[in-house]
C-alpha cells in the first residue's frame, strides 16, 4: 500500500468550489480529500507527504484541440514532445487533430498514431479522425470503425468542410453513430488566403485581409446544417463577436451546439501582427478589440464551452519565410493557463474556479470524456500551480519543439510545478524536491 | 528566434516606407532631390555620390518605368548598375530572397533595389542585409514610398513654385484638398500617398468602386461620387487601375469604372481653374484619364516622372551615405 498526501494547497475544484485542503492518491486514484491543509499528523503518519503549501491544486487541463504532427512533420512536433509539453501546460488530456501528415483518414493511420501514443505519451491523447478522406471534402471516411477504433470526435480543421452538402451528409451520418462532428468555420472564397483580419493592420502592412464575414458566414451555414440534420457540432477556434452571437442564438433555440476559444485570440488583436510579426499570424486570424471583448463575455457566460489551445508547432525557420508566406499557427499548450490566470484570472475578467471549469470538465465533456476531479474515486489527474512567482514566458524553456509564440516575454505570474496522470509524474519543476514514491520517471500512459 | 521589427525605415540607410516617417524626415530627402534636381536641369555637375559603387536592381514584377528611374538616378550619380533579371537568375530555382540578398552583398552590391509582390518583401531583404541598403521600389499592396515622395514633390513644386523659387515649401500641403480615385485598396501606391500626404497635413478624400476601397484610415473621407468634391479640390490623384480586377469581377468593366470614376473631360470641368491631375503611370488612356486631360496642361504626369528621378537620386545618396539607425 503506497498512498501519497498532498497537503497545504488551496483546491479548486468544479464541484465544491475553492478551498483550503489535502488529497490522498493511491493506484493512480484520488483515495480521500480533505477541506483542510494539514490534516490530522495521525493520518498521514506512515505515508509519504508532498507538502505544497501556497500553490493551487487543480483537475488536470484538457485541451480539446492540438496539432502534435510527427510522423512526416516530427520536426515540428512529436507526440513524445508535445505531451510533453501538455504536461508542462497542466494539460493531462489532449485531443489530436486529424491534420497530421500522413491524415488520421482510416483505421491504419489511427492505428499507427495510437501506436505512438502507447510508446511515448505521457498524458492522455484522443484522436480525432477526419470527416472526409485526405480532408479533401468529398467522400466520408469509415466513421463508425473510427469511432470504434477509438476516435473521440471527426474533424477535417486545418481547412473547413467547405462544400455544404459534404458537411449535411457528415452531420446526418454522425448522428447515426452519436459522432460529434469539429468544424473549422471559414469560408475559404471569404478568406481567401489573407495572413490576418481585415482592418488597420492589414491595411498598414499591405493587405485586403480577411472580412469577419469568412467565419460568422460559415458559422450560419452549419448550424442551418445542424438544425436540419440534428447531431452534434462542436465549433472550433471561435474568433468573431458574430459567430458568439450566433451560437448563444443557436443553444437558445435549444441545438445541440458547442463551441470553444483559444487563448490567443482571447489576449490578442490584429495589431500582435503590426510589423510582419509572423509570431502573431494564425488562422482564423486576430481580430479586434470588439471581437476579443465578445469572446470574452461569451466564455463568462457558457456560450463558450471551452478554451482550446490550437497548439500548432511550427519550425523557426518556416516562421521566418516572411509574413506572407510563414504558416498559420501558434504553439500554445505551455503557456495558455499561466497567461488566462495573470490576464484573465487577476485581471478580473473571468474568475478561477470560471477557468479551471472552461479548461477542464468543459473541454472532456464536448466528447464525452471522463471530467477530471478532484473527488475521491477519480483518476489522480491534476496538476500544482504556484501562483507566487512572477516570471516571462520564454519559448526557450519549452518542451514543446514548437516556440512559436506571440507572447515571448510576456509577464505572467505563476507557474506549473507537477502534472500527474493517473498518479504518475508526466511533469515536475526541477525545484520540486519529490517524495520517493513519485520519483518513479515519466511512464508512458495507456 | 525571427521576428520581423517594424523599422524606423527611412532613417537608416534602408528606405522601406514612409508609413511612420515623421514631416522632417521627409523634407530632409525632399529637400535634397530638389537641389539635385535643379543641378540636374541646369547642367551643374552633380555629386558623384556612388561612384565606383553598385546599385542592382532586382525586380520580379515588370515595371520599365520604376527600374529606369533608378538605373537613371544611379548613373547621374556616377554608380555603376546591375540589373537582376528575377525571371532567369536563380531566385526562380528555388533561391529564397534572403539568400539573394546576401549573395548580392557577397559580390560587392552596396544598394539594391527590391519590386517584389509580396507585401513586407522589403523589410525582409533589409532584415537579411548586413551591409547592404535596401530601397523599396514597390512591395505587394504595402507601400511605394519613392513614388510618394515624387508625388509630393510634383504637389509642393507646384503649388509652392508660383510663391517661392527654389527650396521646396512642404508647407504649401498644408491643407491641400486631394481627391484620390479608384483602386485604394489594392494599391501601394495609395498607401504611401496616404501617409506622407497626411503626415503633411494634406485633406484627402478617396472615391472608387466600393469593391475597390476596403478598410480606410480615419483621415481619409470617402466619397461615393467625385462629383461631390471636384469643385473643391486642388488636386486629384488617379491611380492605375489593373486590367485583373475585370477578371477577379471587383469591377464590371473599364467602359463603366470612366463613367463613373474616370477623369474625363467632363469631370475636369468641374474642378476648379488652378486645380492638377496626377497619375503615376502608366496610364490606362481613356479608363482612368481621357487623352485630352492627360495632354491638358493640367496634367502633371510628365512632372512626376522627371521628379521621380530627382527623388530616387537623393534616396541612393542618402544610401550610401546615411547612418544605419537601425
Ligand atoms: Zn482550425
Amino acid at each position: 500500500m503506497s498512498r501519497l498526501w498532498l497537503t497545504g494547497a488551496r483546491l479548486v475544484d468544479p464541484e465544491g468550489g475553492e478551498h483550503e485542503g489535502s488529497l490522498a492518491i493511491e493506484e493512480g486514484r484520488i483515495v480521500e480529500l480533505r477541506r483542510e491543509a494539514r490534516p490530522d499528523p495521525a493520518l498521514l503518519r506512515s505515508s509519504p507527504v508532498l507538502d505544497l503549501e501556497g500553490a493551487y491544486l487543480l483537475p488536470g487541463l484538457v485541451d480539446p484541440h492540438v496539432h502534435l504532427r510527427d510522423f512526416e512533420e516530427a520536426g515540428k512536433e512529436t507526440v513524445a514532445s508535445g505531451t510533453r509539453a501538455a504536461a508542462h501546460g497542466g494539460y493531462t488530456t489532449v485531443c489530436a487533430m486529424a491534420n497530421s501528415r500522413p491524415p488520421l483518414d482510416g483505421v491504419e493511420a489511427l492505428a499507427a498514431f495510437q501506436a505512438k501514443v502507447a510508446e511515448s505519451a505521457v498524458v492522455r491523447v484522443h484522436p480525432l479522425a477526419a470527416v472526409t478522406r485526405g480532408r479533401e471534402g468529398r467522400e466520408l471516411t469509415e466513421m463508425g470503425r473510427l469511432r470504434e477504433a477509438g476516435a473521440v470526435a471527426f474533424s477535417d480543421d486545418g481547412s473547413p468542410v467547405a462544400d455544404a452538402a459534404v458537411l449535411r451528409r457528415a452531420l446526418l451520418y454522425a448522428a447515426q453513430l452519436g459522432a460529434v462532428i469539429v468544424a473549422h468555420e471559414e469560408e475559404p472564397a471569404l478568406s481567401a488566403g489573407e495572413p490576418l483580419a481585415a482592418g488597420e493592420t492589414a491595411f498598414a502592412m499591405g493587405f485586403l485581409g480577411q472580412p469577419a464575414s469568412a467565419e460568422t458566414a460559415m458559422v450560419a451555414r452549419d448550424l442551418a446544417l445542424l438544425a436540419e440534420t440534428g447531431g452534434r457540432l462542436h465549433l472550433a477556434h471561435l474568433s468573431t463577436a458574430g459567430a458568439v452571437a450566433a451560437v448563444r442564438a443557436a443553444k437558445a433555440a435549444g441545438l445541440a451546439v458547442t463551441a470553444e476559444v483559444t487563448p490567443h485570440h482571447l489576449l490578442l488583436t490584429e495589431a500582435a501582427c503590426a510589423g510582419f510579426r509572423s509570431e502573431a499570424k494564425v488562422n482564423p486570424p486576430l481580430r479586434g478589440q470588439a471581437d476579443l471583448e465578445a469572446l470574452w463575455a461569451g466564455l463568462v457566460d457558457g456560450t463558450l464551452d471551452a478554451i482550446a489551445t490550437d497548439h500548432a508547432p511550427h519550425t523557426a525557420a518556416e516562421k521566418a519565410r516572411g509574413f506572407a508566406h510563414a504558416p498559420f499557427g501558434i504553439a500554445g499548450l505551455e503557456a495558455a493557463f499561466p497567461l488566462l490566470y495573470t490576464y484573465g484570472v487577476l485581471a478580473g475578467r473571468i474568475d478561477l474556479a470560471t477557468l479551471v471549469e472552461r479548461m477542464s470538465a468543459g473541454p472532456a465533456r464536448l466528447f464525452g470524456l471522463e471530467p477530471p476531479a478532484l473527488r475521491p474515486g477519480a483518476p489522480a489527474d491534476l496538476f500544482v500551480y504556484d501562483p507566487r512567482p512572477e516570471l516571462p514566458v520564454d519559448p526557450e524553456a519549452w518542451l514543446s519543439r514548437g516556440r512559436n509564440t506571440p507572447f515571448a516575454g510576456w509577464r505572467v505570474r505563476g507557474e506549473v510545478l507537477l502534472t500527474l496522470v493517473e498518479g504518475q509524474v508526466a511533469y515536475a519543476a526541477p525545484r520540486l524536491a519529490l517524495p520517493e514514491l513519485l520519483r518513479t520517471g515519466e511512464a508512458p500512459v495507456r | 528566434m525571427a521576428t520581423w521589427v517594424e523599422t524606423r525605415s527611412g532613417v537608416g540607410r534602408h528606405f522601406l516606407g514612409v508609413r511612420g516617417l515623421e514631416r522632417e524626415a521627409l523634407a530632409a530627402v525632399l529637400g535634397r532631390a530638389a537641389q539635385l534636381k535643379r543641378a540636374w536641369l541646369e547642367g551643374e555637375p552633380l555629386p558623384q555620390a556612388l561612384a565606383g559603387r553598385t546599385v542592382a536592381t532586382l525586380f520580379f514584377e515588370p515595371s520599365t518605368r520604376t527600374r529606369n528611374s533608378f538605373l537613371q538616378a544611379a548613373q547621374l550619380l556616377g554608380g555603376l548598375t546591375l540589373t537582376v533579371e528575377a525571371e532567369s537568375s536563380s531566385v526562380r530555382k528555388g533561391e529564397t530572397l534572403e539568400d539573394t540578398v546576401r549573395t548580392l552583398e557577397a559580390v560587392g552590391v552596396e544598394v539594391m533595389v527590391l519590386r517584389h509582390p509580396e507585401s513586407g518583401a522589403a523589410l525582409r531583404a533589409a532584415a537579411a542585409a548586413s551591409r547592404l541598403a535596401v530601397l523599396n521600389a514597390g512591395d505587394g499592396m504595402h507601400e511605394h514610398p519613392s513614388q510618394a515622395l515624387l508625388d509630393v514633390m510634383t504637389l509642393a513644386e507646384h503649388f509652392g513654385g508660383a510663391r517661392r523659387s527654389g527650396e521646396l515649401d512642404l508647407d504649401v500641403l498644408r491643407g491641400l484638398r486631394l481627391l484620390i480615385l479608384g483602386d485604394i485598396a489594392h494599391s501601394r501606391v495609395a498607401r504611401s500617398d496616404i501617409w506622407a500626404l497626411t503626415t503633411l497635413g494634406a485633406r484627402l478624400w478617396v472615391s472608387g468602386p466600393a469593391t475597390l476601397l476596403g478598410w480606410l484610415p480615419e483621415e481619409v473621407r470617402r466619397v461615393e461620387r467625385p462629383e461631390e468634391v471636384l469643385g473643391q479640390v486642388d488636386a486629384v490623384m488617379a491611380l492605375r487601375l489593373q486590367r485583373e480586377r475585370m477578371a477577379d469581377g471587383l469591377v464590371p468593366s473599364e467602359r463603366e469604372f470612366r463613367q463613373r470614376w474616370g477623369m474625363t473631360a467632363d469631370r475636369v470641368r468641374l474642378l476648379p481653374a488652378h486645380a492638377v491631375v496626377l497619375h503615376p503611370a502608366p496610364v490606362n488612356r481613356n479608363v482612368e484619364l481621357d487623352d485630352s486631360v492627360m495632354d491638358s496642361d493640367r496634367s502633371l504626369v510628365f512632372q512626376q516622372a522627371r521628379n521621380g528621378v530627382a527623388v530616387r537620386m537623393a534616396l541612393l545618396e542618402r544610401a550610401v551615405e546615411g547612418e544605419d539607425a537601425r
